[in-house]
């Protein structure tokens, strides 16, 4: 007879198999919390050529390393450069259809923001991000926010953040450039 | 930190010093919460061999999206059923997108020790999969709601928080998939029309008057 309240009991998982994910899982943490330099160099691409930098009486090159966003569904603009940085401080953009709480953001039919600084800029102008101290965006004339310089740096999720900055801040931040297509 | 030490903390405390690098605050979290992750993916899906791939994609799931979690008091559950619950529903994707990492874990096969444990997991399979064929008549927010409350054993208000939904709201979803299920219990729509054994009208009827509980159980 089926009781469709009367589901079968909870039973654990295969010691084996717990064991495998949870180093599995531990090896992502220790991973993506390295700084990129130290990652494996899949999916990043180092740019030279133009953007090679000869220090003054050396031959030091500075290599700036760019990544895609391969998540467009949404933009985290930040108020500072800081990853840290309290959540009210960090505002997420995306334009999304229908979107519930712990949905996948690739199944939303979000549609792509193929230019996070546009958009980070937009939130910034609309007063999203936080106006306080004198990193603060304080309302111009008309009405609108300025808008700092900013940057687009890859998370590795694969989500592109803003950041007041230039491109020096997403290294500082241990990030490659958010590579636009 | 070692896992004596992480043991004694609350999920907020571990998510926090996960997410600021600390690889056996996530592991100690997927200790806490992976038998519960693993049921109720046994429970959307009727399979424990499907269970066993779609939990370890729910935590790396979590991890790559640790940015959006909400957790509902201390407990980040509720969250991590919610990523289950989208994680089921869009399975072969889920699975695809995650094949390179879940290829480096053993095979997700469930061979128990003993013989008399994989009889049963085979009886659970069936006795869950023609449940499933009458949850899957209602809708998916009726689904999601049943599947966190009933069967999960949230409350309300963990409900709403894995849901992203006022708690009201989570109270009328309940309300509405419990009439859903008494009109299809009305029509005679139960496990067994649908390839079971014999039809057996008060299944549906009897999930619709079950009250939800109110324990995080597993």
């Amino acid at each position: 007879m089926t009781e469709i309240d009367d589901i079968p009991p909870p039973r654990p998982m295969g010691r084996e198999r717990r064991g495998a994910v949870r180093q599995l899982l531990e090896e992502q943490v220790r991973k993506s919390t390295r700084p990129w330099w130290r990652r494996s160099w899949q999916g990043i691409v180092v740019g030279t050529g133009t953007t090679a930098l000869v220090v003054a009486g050396g031959v030091a090159t500075a290599y700036v390393a760019f990544k895609p966003a391969e998540d467009q569904t949404s933009v985290l603009c930040y108020a500072h450069a800081d990853l840290d940085a309290d959540p009210v401080e960090v505002t997420r953009i995306a334009v999304a259809r229908d979107m519930r709480a712990g949905d996948n953001e690739a199944d939303s039919g979000t549609v792509p923001i193929e230019d996070p600084v546009s958009a980070c800029a937009q939130a910034w102008r609309d007063g999203l991000l936080p106006s306080h101290g004198d990193r603060a965006a304080r309302p111009g004339a008309a009405g609108q926010s300025p808008v700092p310089n900013l940057v687009a740096c890859t998370l590795d999720e694969g989500v592109a953040a803003v950041f007041p900055g230039d491109p020096a801040t997403c290294e500082r931040l241990g990030l490659p450039r958010t590579l636009t297509r | 930190m070692d896992r004596l030490e992480t043991a004694d903390l609350s999920d907020g405390d571990l998510w926090r010093a996960a997410a600021k690098g600390d690889p056996s605050a996530f592991g100690t979290l997927f200790e806490r919460h992976s038998d519960a992750v693993y049921n109720h993916c046994f429970r959307r899906t009727g399979s424990w061999e499907a269970a066993e791939d779609l939990t370890s994609v729910v935590f790396i799931e979590a991890w790559r999206r640790r940015r959006e979690v909400s957790l509902s008091g201390e407990s980040i559950l509720p969250w991590l059923l919610a990523v289950a619950n989208n994680v089921v529903r869009n399975r072969d994707r889920s699975l695809r997108r995650h094949r390179r990492l879940l290829a480096k874990l053993p095979p997700a096969v469930v061979t128990p020790d003993p013989a008399e444990e994989a009889v049963s997991r085979v009886d659970d399979e069936r006795t869950m999969r023609r449940i499933l064929q009458v949850f899957s008549r209602l809708l998916p927010d009726e689904q999601d709601v049943l599947a966190l409350c009933v069967w999960a054993g949230l409350s309300y208000t963990d409900a709403a928080v894995a849901l992203g939904v006022p708690v009201g709201t989570v109270r009328s979803r309940l309300s509405r998939a419990r009439e859903h299920l008494r009109r299809l219990a009305e029509l005679g729509v139960d496990a067994g029309r649908t390839g079971g054994p014999a039809p057996t009208p008060r299944s549906a009827r009897a999930l619709a008057a079950q009250p939800a509980t109110r324990t995080n159980g597993g």
